[in-house]
């Protein structure tokens, strides 16, 4: 299932829709890179409420994927985690490191804004 | 001798054992009685409870089924019966073993005396007499395991409903103050309810105090972090606190690893530090 990434503001917002393929994952981290670079985005916020399972091959893409992003110039946060993925995930030994991570969409903006407030567009562009 | 001789000679003991407990019955429970009186705690028992003639009787019955009739079920079943009750009301397993002790002391000198003449059927009854003991002490210990292992059963759940309470202190701020011992089954509930009272509180900064914990091991100290770790998916900082000496002491010999993860002394410390996190004041300083 493809991700739609959505504008919003100066973030982008890729929000999964339904369980991915590997081949989706793979499609969502080419897509979303290209995509900050054309929109000169500062922020990215990965949403995977629906998901029901995290693998390790998500863990994977989900923790190069922020680290492209930001020598990209932006930031990601990954938001959403359920709990029982969590625990699942944590009990196969993923984590997603350095990745910044938020509960939900509303506090993964906050992340963001409190993030990148003191840090003026000019310089980062 | 081929096995069914062997059961046919057991079983001919059996009813020759029968029969001398039979025609000496009024003497031997007189003094297994007298015997099992020099116990207190068996005294104790019997004081509370004197088995009434049909008692006596219909244990009796239970023992000649068992032993002309090859017709052990029911005796068997009133064993079970007696030390599963035994067990509850806290009597000693040893106390059976006892008791059972004081019946062959009387049993064996008589049928000794008895029987000198006669060794085929000497050994015959001797043999019979450690298999109805073994059989009935076997029977026993079954009955006391069980009922305790239905207490262990019932102390679990009763553990396990005493639930670990998600504490909401402030806004986007949790503690969970764990207390006891911690297992893989309640390290994973606890997990389970913290996160999902992150999700529903919407918690940024959870507090893990261990204070309350007595002691730690590799697998709990595996459980601390996997938990910080799903707290830290679901965009929560965990900050764990009340690290007692000695665990710590542990924990440095087990070599565990909890270098990644937010540790302060005590709760107070914790909930400064959950300040700096949130950015704002949670408790007021106090004029000390």
């Amino acid at each position: 299932m493809e991700v739609p990434i959505l504008r919003f503001g100066s973030y982008l917002v890729a929000s999964v829709q339904g369980e991915l393929s590997d081949d989706d994952l793979q499609r969502l981290s080419e897509n979303l890179t290209t995509k900050v670079r054309a929109t000169r985005s500062r922020g990215v916020v990965i949403d995977l409420t629906v998901l029901d399972v995290v693998d390790s091959f998500a863990t994977r893409i989900l923790r190069s994927l922020t680290q492209m992003i930001r020598l990209l110039g932006a930031e990601a946060v990954v938001v959403g985690i359920q709990p029982g993925v969590a625990l699942a995930m944590v009990q196969l030994g993923l984590t997603l490191d350095k990745t910044p991570t938020a509960l939900d969409f509303e506090d993964g903006m906050r992340y963001l804004d409190e993030l990148l407030e003191d840090q003026p567009r000019e310089r980062r562009a | 001798m081929t096995e069914t001789a062997s059961r046919d000679a057991s079983k001919s003991a059996a009813r020759d054992l029968w029969d001398l407990y039979d025609r000496w019955y009024g003497d031997i429970t007189a003094e297994t009685d007298a015997n099992l009186r020099a116990v207190p705690e068996i005294a104790a028992l019997m004081d509370q409870h004197q088995p009434t003639d049909e008692e006596r009787a219909a244990s009796r019955d239970l023992v000649r089924r068992a032993l002309v009739d090859d017709e052990w079920g029911p005796h068997l079943g009133s064993l079970r019966q007696q030390g599963a009750m035994y067990a509850t009301i806290g009597v000693s397993f040893g106390v059976w073993v006892q008791a059972i002790a004081a019946f062959r002391a009387v049993m064996a000198p008589r049928v000794v005396r008895e029987l000198h003449d006669e060794p085929e059927r000497l050994i015959g009854v001797l043999g019979a007499i450690d298999r109805f003991i073994d059989t009935a002490l076997g029977e026993i210990g079954l009955a006391y395991l069980d009922t305790k292992e239905a207490i262990i059963a019932e102390q679990q759940l009763a553990i396990g409903e005493l639930s670990t309470p998600v504490l909401p202190l402030a806004e986007g701020f949790l503690v969970l103050p764990l207390i006891g011992l911690i297992d893989t089954r309640r390290a994973r509930d606890v997990a389970e309810q913290l996160l999902n009272a992150i999700r529903d509180w919407r918690a940024r900064v959870v507090i893990i105090d261990v204070t309350g914990v007595p002691a730690v091991d590799t697998a709990v100290a595996n459980h601390l972090l996997q938990t910080a770790q799903a707290c830290r998916l679901m965009g929560a900082t965990p900050i764990l606190s009340g690290i007692s000496p000695t665990n710590a002491q542990t924990l440095v010999q087990l070599g565990v690893e909890m270098a990644d993860l937010l540790i302060v002394g005590d709760l107070r410390r914790a909930i400064e530090q959950a300040s700096l996190v949130l950015g704002r004041e949670l408790i007021p300083a106090t004029a000390t």
